[in-house]
């Protein structure tokens, strides 16, 4: 499909550009059955059902160029005829071929598909908890409590922090009151103003677990 | 109480990790909508701490694979971006009251509203097609070749083709038919 003047780069450009308007929709299908459609694992009539959805979905189509990208050396290594990331979309195809070699590992690892697969890790949260802190408030490093919005009473909690390379500054479970003070010997080590991202769950007394987004704070 | 002052994870794990992150921020980056650019940082936070709840929930029961938590990582990316898309919708404005900045540059007023009114036509021309043309077109709209549409298809590769040279030749009319001439 020859596309000597352009017009069907420049129509690409103009349909992805629609994803700076996207809202959501309340028929947005969920994202593991976009993953899933993209790399072809749901049967044909759920691939068609969702590549109709995109067709009017901003929002669904980004995640769908999403699933495309981060599955997209797993296909080039199953079937080996798909071609390269179209010249529309350069940094996609810098972006493969700066994976090549990720692609081979992964491709070891690789999980037979399976529709019928073991539920995806989806949590069912809301997210209702909101942190405490006040913004651009730097957490003093001997005294770095973190408090968020209570749950119903009865609620317990649990606590993650990390830092930006994803290492595991402290974990907390089974608290009672909405904060958390991280040890101090839990921070020896962390220069001062690295940011902490902070993420809380409560488990309510009926049973249903509430999330909260990742927040960050500055260490002090 | 499980204080951690070094990762806990094994040399290879890290490296995987390692890989994943530098993945997903590549990820990120190329899709990340203009207005949403200056959150992609917390978007991959998000992904990664999914991942890492669910690399402790099953630390016991079975190896997880890098494809696996790949899917796990975009799922959690996908529902950040959609709840910061309704927020956005709804308010406009952050949770502070600031208005979302946008964090890279437009392509310049002029372009980008003429990119928007293509990119509405299509839209809008899409939803007039006969069903196959439409999603052999989406699919080509997409950037997905037309040997890689007819698999995700189920068609075979001349049909496909097929579609989507009729579907592109209906768009391009409807597009003129609209007063847009692309």
């Amino acid at each position: 499909m020859k596309d000597e003047d352009g017009t069907a780069a420049r129509w690409r450009q103009a349909f992805a550009g629609l994803s700076e308007q996207a809202a959501p929709r309340p028929d947005c299908p969920d994202p593991d059955r976009i993953w899933a459609a993209a790399i072809a694992e749901a049967p044909p009539a759920e691939r068609h059902e969702i590549f109709d959805h995109i067709a009017s979905c901003a929002s669904c189509a980004a995640a769908f160029r999403l699933a495309r990208g981060l599955s997209q050396e797993r296909s080039s290594q199953q079937d080996g005829q798909v071609e390269p990331f179209p010249a529309s979309q350069p940094r996609w195809r810098r972006w493969g071929a700066a994976l090549a070699a990720v692609a081979a590992v992964l491709a070891l690892a690789v999980l037979i598909p399976r529709w019928n697969r073991p539920e995806p890790y989806r949590g069912g949260e809301s997210r209702e908890i909101q942190s405490q802190i006040p913004d651009e408030a730097p957490l003093p490093r001997g005294q770095a409590v973190l408090r968020w919005t209570a749950g119903p009473p009865g609620s317990q909690y649990e606590v993650r922090v990390l830092t930006r390379d994803g290492r595991e500054i402290a974990v907390e479970s089974g608290l009672t009151e909405a904060h958390y003070q991280i040890p101090p010997p839990a921070l020896s080590d962390v220069p001062a103003g690295t940011v902490l991202y902070w993420q809380v769950k409560a488990l309510r007394p009926d049973g249903k677990n509430l999330g909260s987004k990742t927040f960050s704070v500055r260490l002090k | 109480m499980d204080i951690h002052s070094e990762p806990q994870t094994a040399p290879e794990a890290h490296d995987d990790y390692t890989e994943l992150r530098a993945e997903l921020a590549r990820a990120i980056h190329s899709i990340c909508p203009r207005w949403l650019a200056s959150r992609a940082d917390d978007l991959l936070q998000v992904a990664l701490l999914r991942i890492f709840e669910l690399r402790r929930r099953s630390e016991q029961e079975r190896e997880l694979s890098p494809f696996y938590l790949k899917r796990v990582a975009y799922s959690a990316l996908v529902d950040e971006i959609r709840r910061l898309e309704r927020r956005r919708e709804s308010s406009l404005e952050t949770e502070d009251g600031e208005e979302l900045p946008l964090a890279s540059p437009s392509p310049g007023p002029e372009r980008e509203q003429a990119g928007k009114e293509i990119g509405g036509g299509i839209r809008d021309c899409l939803a007039t097609l006969l069903r196959q043309r439409k999603l052999a077109v989406t699919l080509y709209l997409q950037d997905v070749s037309v040997v890689e549409a007819a698999r995700l298809l189920g068609w075979d590769l001349k049909h496909t083709r097929n579609l989507v040279y009729r579907g592109l030749g209906d768009l391009r009319r409807c597009l003129t038919a609209k007063g847009l001439h692309p």
